[in-house]
């Protein structure tokens, strides 16, 4: 089976599947201006940091490392950053700069805090940006350089007995041949982590899953937060899934049995390669938005009952056998494994017809939530601003 | 027994619930798939697709296991072929 497709080799050595403009605004205040300059430039992907002003402390550090992450994410090809903050925007364009893609600041002090102007001068350098990162072509590549995110939402019983475990054996198949890939979801490890905790690379990294877990239960208790009717949730429940053990048993399956590398936080990137574990909400855009900062240039995303958010940079392969959202997400799911549920077909046979899916995605093909747009990036907030 | 078309499935042969892979009607034998393995149960209730349903009596405080590992804990008796879900077991963690 194939371990090579046609991506896009960047400067610094990583591969994009995708060949992105990314317009960024990274301050609250030049966002509406910047939605309308990516409006207006074909294909380009849009980013707003709604805050700025006032983000200090370990908010400021994943607010930044965010920013920089999806900016420096493989799929990105150019980067236009727009900002009402010129030292914030200095200092987030020479990040960017490392990876030698293309990348200009636009600030609103220049254009004598005029919108239009922001607009026009935005139009003008985005456009041409999107001219000359059109000049990268696709090579055959190895797989071994990607990283993906895997993600389940919506979940039924059919996730975590079907779905995920076929997710499982493409991480598998991916790390064995020199990849990597993340879950997160910390409270979903809660019922499940001695299972984690077992394949821990070492004890330092089975100490950091149990603080993690234990980190997101104590927080749900100080807030007199019932995990039943939260996590797992009001559908979570209706499609059948009665405790929050039960859905992590499922939400685990997607790791696969390869060892845990390193425990990583939301905004922080993958270092070296194998399967790692992203402490961070379990929310999908939160979650999603963590894989893209971390690097992953693809996601894995399964649904029980079906779920149509998307990754906005790394692309989202959406999945499920449930043969009741099988039949009724025609367009929303990207590939459908109910007939493995209802035992018609093996999920090694499964695996192999999704790898050869995952080789298409990657070389082009577009996934449902790419078509209709589906998806967004978001910043995770853990305290208030000033 | 070898019967293709199965009822619900069990991933692991010490869970005492399987899980439904389709809609199934009470006072009915069904067909549970476990590893290449099939048995049948009677069941007393309706039950959705996707919901667990108790393999044996399962008494009040004893622990429900899925993927052999536990995922709760019964707070009443459960009888043989009913549905298992939030009004007879409980998270131990949550």
């Amino acid at each position: 089976m194939t371990s090579k497709f046609w991506g896009y080799l960047r400067k610094d050595g990583k591969v994009g599947i995708r060949n992105k403009l990314l317009i960024i605004s990274i301050t609250g205040l030049t966002g509406p201006t910047a939605r309308k300059i990516s409006s207006l430039i074909q294909g380009s992907l849009f980013i707003d940091n709604p805050y700025g002003g006032g983000v200090i402390g370990e908010d400021k550090v994943r607010q930044d490392n965010a920013i920089i992450g999806f900016a420096q994410n493989p799929n990105i090809g150019g980067v236009l950053i727009i900002s009402a903050d010129p030292p914030m925007g200095e200092f987030i364009k020479i990040k960017i700069k490392k990876t030698l893609k293309p990348v200009e600041l636009l600030t609103l002090d220049e254009c004598n805090h005029d919108a239009i102007k922001l607009l026009e001068l935005g139009l003008r350098k985005g456009a041409s940006l999107l001219k000359e990162i059109s000049k990268n072509r696709r090579e055959k590549v190895s797989i071994s350089n990607l990283s993906i995110g895997l993600e389940c939402g919506r979940s039924d019983p059919s996730s975590g007995l079907i779905a995920n475990p076929i997710m499982g054996v493409i991480a598998d198949k991916l790390i064995n041949l020199g990849g990597s890939a993340v879950i997160g979801e910390t409270i979903e490890w809660l019922g499940a982590e001695h299972l984690l905790k077992k394949r821990a690379q070492n004890s330092e990294v089975s100490e950091k899953i149990t603080k993690a877990v234990n980190f997101q239960l104590s927080f749900a208790k100080s807030k007199s937060i019932d995990l039943i009717g939260n996590n797992p949730g009001y559908q979570n429940i209706q499609s059948g899934l009665s405790t929050i053990e039960e859905k992590s048993l499922g939400n685990i399956a997607k790791s696969g049995t390869q060892n845990i590398e390193n425990v990583i936080s939301w905004g922080e990137k993958i270092r070296g390669k194998g399967m790692f574990l992203m402490h961070a909400p379990a929310y999908a855009p939160e979650s999603l938005s963590g894989f893209s900062s971390a690097g992953c240039q693809l996601t894995l995303f399964s649904t029980g009952v079906g779920n149509s958010f998307n990754n906005h940079i790394a692309p989202s392969i959406k999945l499920s056998a449930n043969p009741e959202a099988c039949e009724k997400l025609n367009e929303q799911l990207d590939f459908k494994c109910s007939d493995v549920f209802l035992g018609k077909k093996s999920v090694t046979s499964a695996s192999e017809e999704l790898w050869k899916l995952i080789i298409e995605i990657c070389s082009g093909s577009l996934t449902w939530g790419e078509i209709f747009n589906d998806s967004f990036e978001v910043f995770s907030r853990i305290d208030r601003s000033l | 027994m070898h019967k293709k078309n199965f009822d619900a499935i069990i991933l692991n042969s010490i869970d005492n619930v399987c899980t439904s892979v389709k809609q199934l009607k009470k006072s009915t034998e069904i067909y549970i798939k476990c590893e290449n393995e099939m048995v049948s149960l009677f069941i007393q209730e309706n039950i959705k697709l996707c919901h667990k349903i108790s393999l044996k009596q399962i008494k009040k405080g004893e622990n429900i296991v899925k993927y052999g590992e536990i995922i709760g804990v019964a707070t009443s008796h459960i009888n043989k072929g009913v549905q298992v879900h939030t009004h007879n077991i409980i998270s131990l963690r949550g």
